[in-house]
């Protein structure tokens, strides 16, 4: 039986002239986390983008290949982007509220999708927050700024934003990397419960977090994805030199 | 990176000279046992100190680098590697040292009961604890194939070290303390075998990343 939700098959992306990725393969398990790393400009967070397709914004950027996601290219002409970004969410480095309530944070996605109901909303906040691990923390201002939160909290809030329109995949780009090792403790539990629910996709330059939280990882180098596997093997005993020597901190 | 590799470096060359330096007091208590030859049982039995102190220096600068550098794959594995490894050292250590007082007792303690078998299991037992080593400081396993083999050879020979030694205290009653020796010295060396199968393990892991287990 094949468990992949997302298939990336030989996808090859430009910017301009600058070719990004080379034939870069991937399978990503369901209800599993995928781990990317790799050396800063390796691709990893280009290739996070192409799959809720951020790239389409940037000018100049040419992709070739499929990236399969429930049997059909997301680069077809036919795929709404708007409806797969609502099924493929996207965390960042940087928490980015926006410059509203805690409460119309959450509410704004659904709104956005047609949900009108009040009732309806306050249990998409109560669930989201729950989930994203902030609903005790905030539960008694959610009508207060969402910029008054500590940067951990706004990640989660971040993190519960992208649950409000039910996502099945979440894809976070570094989303512990300007946080404390107190927050990033509570984001690495979050994506290992989130994984029961949701598949996480995380690009990580931090490999002791690649090892602790994922179920698989891929080493990228140069554009290339060197090596997958199960993230014990890519930690224990990696096949390819190149991946041993870059966990190892042995490159250059 | 300078630092992490200079700390594995010396944590490896120590590890190195604990692996010597018990090939090398399983190697003498044996051979004193063989010839009678008290001072250098002694000598032997006193370079046991160093292997404690190195048992504990090792351990605390392995936990201190598992600590600091939180290192990965291979690195792990060596590190890993050291910290089972100088265990089973530190316990051949302590059956070479007991090895050595069963000489210092045998020596003043004549007796006419065989000891046929025990140089031969000691040299069995030597040239193990010396390829298990030699295999950790080389970072290859092609000479640890064959444990399970002499592993077995050392426990038939044990059983007959103890037949005989059995039969002999029937025969001669004061002979007993002797032969108490005799077998405690078979049951050393036999332990010694196992202790250097388990490094073998250890050290095919650091090589390979995979576990094996000798029987």
């Amino acid at each position: 039986m094949n468990d992949n939700i997302i298939e990336i098959n030989t996808l090859n992306l430009w910017y301009g002239e600058n070719r990004a990725l080379t034939d870069v393969s991937l399978p990503v398990r369901k209800n599993k986390i995928t781990a990317l790393i790799g050396p800063s400009g390796c691709g990893k967070s280009t290739l996070l983008r192409s799959i809720n397709r951020m790239n389409d914004l940037i000018l100049k950027c040419k992709i070739e290949g499929q990236i399969m996601y429930h049997g059909q290219n997301i680069y077809d002409p036919s795929i709404d982007v708007n409806s797969l970004r609502k099924r493929i969410g996207m965390i960042f480095q940087k928490p980015n509220p926006f410059p509203m309530s805690i409460r119309d944070n959450i509410t704004y996605g659904p709104k956005i999708h047609g949900i009108t109901d009040e009732k309806e909303l306050d249990e998409i906040v109560e669930r989201s927050l729950m989930q994203a691990a902030l609903w005790n923390e905030v539960s008694d201002r959610l009508n207060q700024s969402a910029l008054a939160l500590s940067g951990g909290q706004q990640q989660r809030l971040c993190i519960a934003r992208a649950l409000s329109v039910s996502p099945e995949v979440i894809l976070m780009d570094e989303p512990t990397s300007a946080l404390d090792p107190l927050a990033t403790s509570k984001i690495e539990d979050l994506a290992c419960e989130l994984e029961k629910e949701y598949t996480v996709i995380i690009v990580t330059h931090n490999m002791q977090q690649a090892s602790r939280i994922s179920d698989y990882t891929g080493f990228m180098y140069i554009g290339k994805m060197i090596e997958f596997g199960d993230t014990e093997s890519i930690f224990n005993r990696p096949t390819e030199n190149l991946t041993e020597r870059y966990i190892t901190g042995r490159f250059g | 990176m300078k630092k992490f590799e200079d700390e594995m470096d010396a944590l490896i060359e120590d590890t190195l000279e604990m692996g010597e330096l018990t090939s090398m007091m399983i190697e003498n208590s044996v051979k004193a046992l063989s010839k009678g030859d008290t001072e250098l049982a002694e000598d032997t039995s006193n370079k046991y100190r160093r292997i404690t102190q190195l048992d504990s220096s090792i351990e605390n600068d392995a936990l201190r680098i598992l600590m600091l550098y939180q290192p990965m794959s291979s690195d792990m594995r060596v590190v890993a590697t050291i910290l089972k490894i100088i265990t089973y050292l530190e316990r051949i250590g302590k059956y070479s040292k007991n090895i050595a007082k069963a000489a210092i007792f045998l020596s003043t303690n004549p007796s006419v009961c065989s000891m046929d078998g025990i140089p031969a299991m000691g040299e069995i037992a030597v040239k193990m604890v010396r390829d298990a080593v030699l295999a950790f400081k080389n970072r290859d396993i092609s000479d640890l194939h064959d444990y399970s083999e002499r592993d077995t050879y050392l426990d038939s020979m044990r059983k007959e070290v103890l037949r005989e030694n059995m039969i002999h205290i029937h025969e001669d009653p004061s002979s007993v303390d002797a032969c108490i020796y005799y077998i405690s010295v078979s049951r050393y060396i036999e332990r010694v075998g196992d202790h250097s199968c388990k490094i073998a393990e250890k050290v095919t892991y650091m090589v390979t990343g995979k576990h094996v287990e000798i029987d």
